[in-house]
């Protein structure tokens, strides 16, 4: 496996995508090795002695359930509705399935038939586990075939492997964990302990199969020793016909020679004893006495070589990143190192009649830069784009280094929305005196750059590019700028969500306020008229004919949601999904955007089904007569509403980030994220080397 | 508290350790990428076989290297897969896609080898199958892709059993 993960590693591995915090990542690795590989493996090995495989397999059916739980409290990941559904069945269709391997076993005659399904079962929860045990494994069976088991195999194994003998998994299969051990351990004990576990008469067919194996195995290995104890002898003809023995005939052979002692005679010639009465302690191999010593050495050596190994391995290993791949590939090295990104961010000043206000402030965070030449600073320049020749470069501002890093932010003077014209980010190396006025023209005094991809998605029939995507939902939407909005979809669905929740809670002010139905209902059609989009609400229907459009025509033009699919103009909370699956699928886009953009698709899924749920309230009010306004009924409606409203709006309360998440403010402020530029070394570095 | 008491919360730890494996993974695959965090993972384990090996090391014969090659190399690319599904979907989503190994393994021995399969199994199948769908219809952005190659690496581990099957039936009926 390690040489196979080092060939893929050097294949496959993207050192682009290696971006770790160290000492953070380097523990999760620790964690997953650890506790998620090593740790289960011994639990198992130790344990699974003491249950059946049934059981085993019914608790690790709970696997994707402390998986779904774990990614909630840990990465906030929530699924639709339909998405837990669906895993639900998954796991109600792994508990049919295994309760099914369970009654299959139990029909004479299938025994065959039922085993693969079981033993796969267990083996795809024990993925994992069996990792590390494969060489034990094959090597068990290899002495199995051999006829010398008894004597090579160490005492971790006497114990443990026999486990993994028969099922092609850590798990024991089919019960056969304790006929394992006989064959091992060879002592008048664990053959007790056998008869004792084949209790299930479906498995003796395999069990007194593998017995009578062993008897032959051991008469083979019997006459040269001189601690194995036997009783019964074996026809010399077992020892090349295994086959099946009857149950019954065991039984009798067993109880006729329960209370019989073995002597040295016997114990030489070639008979074979099974009693169910332990041997003295004196007859056990001094070998077994010091098993429990040894595997107790055996798991401490193993746990400290992990500890001790992955703490000098991963440092070294994360530390050695660039000289790693220096001796790989020094032209990649050099196209592909980044150094830190730039990010737009907005200041909040609001224009109503312009973008203002939205990205016009950048922040540049940059480490492990070069030292510029004496006399020489590093400027930072936003580019246009390359096809727009009527804007020029705009100076950033001079980099202030500090131990190779460097800080910049900058806030446009007027405010102006620097993504919807500006896509791209040089560093240059430029002298202190006079200040620069434009960026070189050498190009090799440019040190760093970054730009957005402008690069038309394969297949989108609008050859929209991550460009494209990211000033439609954040600087200019064409589909808003035909209405008459300015600005991005984001700050849009912000603004009309924040209505929502004001003109609900409005509403219930009004009825708790003397129960004003006029202003109740006024408010719920101003409601809906956000919901639907002024385009839609009358087609809908659901508000009462002549209804007035209560709200601002242009601003209230495209609704929150979707109500009818054939709908001209798209919702905003659709149109902003459409634009962020998009965006992962554009070429260029960053690992941290696509992360970033599946976050914010799982909290918009959650706000349109509950903005769903304030409009089904709102239509139910707005349909309402005055003296229904004033019930009860309506009271319990607005607060429903107001509290769905409040819930897609403000989003809910994260201890863990102790703050709210998922909610409108929260994709507003998170969507800006995806604004970023991640900055490298230039391309022409890699022609000089 | 008796050894199957103990033995029962053993395994349901392990299970809460193999659950916790998706969520403590997603976060890092977003700074690393998936076949380089697999390495690392591996890596880490090597000095743990490492000693196994030399615990064993008076044992292995070309039989059991070919053996562990080929069991070795077939989970190897499971887990690689995996951790690759697990980058591009929800991590419940790809919790949830290993546990159809039961009714996949089940349908290629039905199909591969004629062995029977039982009523409740073509049920679960049916369950499971819907269930897939579901998760992949729900599936978050770019979560498609995702989950197709988690099902993917789900049929990897299939593989992997029905590997260590046939291995099994050549130790004993050679």
């Amino acid at each position: 496996m390690a040489l196979w993960a080092n060939l893929i590693m050097l294949l496959f591995g993207d050192w682009n995508s290696f971006h770790p915090q160290f000492p953070k990542d380097a523990w999760v690795i620790l964690y997953v090795a650890g506790a998620c590989t090593f740790l289960p493996t011994m639990l198992t090995v130790l344990m699974q002695k003491h249950l059946s495989p049934i059981t085993i397999s019914f608790i690790y059916i709970l696997e994707p359930v402390f998986g779904a739980i774990a990614a909630f409290f840990y990465l906030h990941e929530v699924l639709p509705p339909g998405g837990y559904l669906g895993g639900g069945l998954v796991v109600v269709g792994a508990i049919i399935h295994t309760w099914g391997s369970v009654e299959f076993r139990q029909s004479p005659g299938l025994v065959q038939k039922w085993r693969p399904a079981l033993l796969s079962v267990q083996a795809m929860s024990a993925h994992l586990v069996e990792a590390l045990m494969v060489p034990v494994k094959a090597l068990q069976g290899q002495h199995w075939l051999r006829g010398v088991i008894a004597l090579r195999l160490t005492p971790f194994q006497q114990t443990h492997a026999p486990l993994l003998l028969m099922g092609g998994d850590v798990l024991p299969c089919e019960g056969l964990s304790p006929i394992g051990r006989v064959s091992f351990t060879w002592s008048q004990t664990h053959a007790e302990e056998a008869i004792l576990h084949g209790q299930q008469p479906d498995r003796h067919f395999r069990t007194t199969a593998i017995l009578q194996q062993e008897r032959t195995t051991m008469c083979d290995y019997i006459p040269t020793s001189d601690k194995a104890y036997v009783e019964t002898p074996v026809p010399p003809d077992h020892r090349q016909n295994i086959g099946v023995i009857d149950e019954r005939q065991s039984s009798a052979q067993e109880t006729s020679t329960e209370e019989r002692v073995p002597t040295d005679e016997e114990s030489t010639s070639g008979t074979y004893h099974h009693s169910a009465t332990p041997l003295p302690e004196a007859h056990v191999p001094p070998r077994l006495r010091r098993s429990a010593t040894r595997r107790v050495g055996l798991l401490a050596t193993m746990v400290a070589l992990l500890v001790v190994a992955s703490t000098v391995l991963l440092p070294a290993l994360f530390s050695a990143q660039p000289s790693l791949l220096g001796t790989m590939n020094p032209g990649v090295v050099a196209a592909v190192t980044t150094v830190g990104q730039v990010a737009f961010t907005s200041s909040g000043q609001l224009d109503p009649s312009s973008s203002k206000g939205l990205n016009d402030m950048i922040t540049m965070n940059l480490h492990h830069l070069s030292t510029p030449s004496a006399r020489q600073s590093y400027y930072g320049w936003l580019m246009p784009d390359p096809t727009n020749e009527t804007i020029k470069p705009l100076l950033l501002g001079r980099l202030s280094m500090e131990d190779g890093t460097a800080q910049l932010t900058y806030a446009h003077p007027d405010h102006e929305n620097l993504l919807a014209l500006y896509s791209g980010v040089e560093v240059a190396e430029q002298p202190n005196n006079p200040v620069p006025t434009m960026p070189p023209l050498d190009p090799k005094a440019l040190r760093y750059e970054g730009f957005i991809p402008n690069t038309p998605t394969p297949g989108d029939e609008q050859h929209y590019s991550l460009l494209s995507h990211l000033r439609h939902l954040l600087a200019q939407d064409p589909t808003l700028q035909d209405i008459g909005l300015p600005g991005g979809l984001d700050i849009w669905l912000y603004r009309n969500s924040e209505k929502i929740l004001e003109w609900s809670s409005a509403a219930r002010d009004s009825w708790a306020g003397g129960q004003q139905t006029d202003l109740i209902h006024r408010q719920m059609l101003r409601v809906l008229d956000y919901l639907d989009g002024a385009a839609s609400v009358f087609p809908s229907g659901d508000i009462p004919p002549g209804s007035p459009l209560l709200v601002d025509p242009k601003v209230g033009r495209m609704g929150l949601l979707e109500v009818n699919p054939t709908q001209m103009l798209p919702s905003y909370l659709t149109h902003v999904d459409l634009h962020l699956q998009g965006l992962i699928h554009a070429p260029g886009h960053t690992q941290a955007q696509q992360e970033l953009a599946i976050k914010l698709d799982n909290a918009l899924k959650m706000d349109t089904s509950l903005f769903q749920k304030v409009r089904q309230d709102a239509v139910k009010l707005v349909r309402m007569r005055n003296t229904q306004l004033k019930s009860n009924a309506a009271l319990s409606l607005l607060n429903d509403m107001v509290t769905h409203a409040n819930a897609a709006y403000t989003g809910q309360f994260d201890p863990t980030v102790d703050g709210t998440i998922n909610g409108i403010v929260w994709i507003h402020n998170e969507l800006q994220g995806v604004a970023t530029i991640p900055i490298t070394t230039p391309t022409q570095l890699i022609d000089e080397q | 508290m008796n050894s199957k008491g103990l033995a029962c919360i053993a395994f349901l730890f392990n299970t809460v350790l193999f659950g916790t494996y998706y969520a403590i993974s997603k976060e890092v695959l977003g700074r690393i990428d998936p076949i380089l965090f697999t390495f690392f993972e591996i890596i880490t384990l090597v000095p743990v076989a490492v000693g196994i090996l030399i615990w064993t090391r008076r044992q292995i014969t070309r039989k059991v290297l070919k053996r562990g090659f080929l069991l070795g190399s077939s989970l190897c690319l499971a887990l690689f897969t995996i951790a690759i599904g697990l980058k591009d979907t929800t991590a419940t989503c790809t919790a949830f896609f290993p546990s159809l190994g039961g009714f996949l393994a089940a349908f290629l021995a039905w199909m591969a080898l004629r062995q029977p399969v039982a009523k409740t199994t073509w049920i679960a199948g049916a369950l499971s199958i819907i269930g897939s769908v579901l998760l992949i219809v729900n599936a978050s952005l770019g979560g498609l892709r995702g989950s197709l190659i988690a099902l993917l690496g789900g049929l990897f581990f299939t593989g992997y059993v029905f590997l260590s099957e046939r291995e099994q039936k050549d130790e004993h009926d050679p």
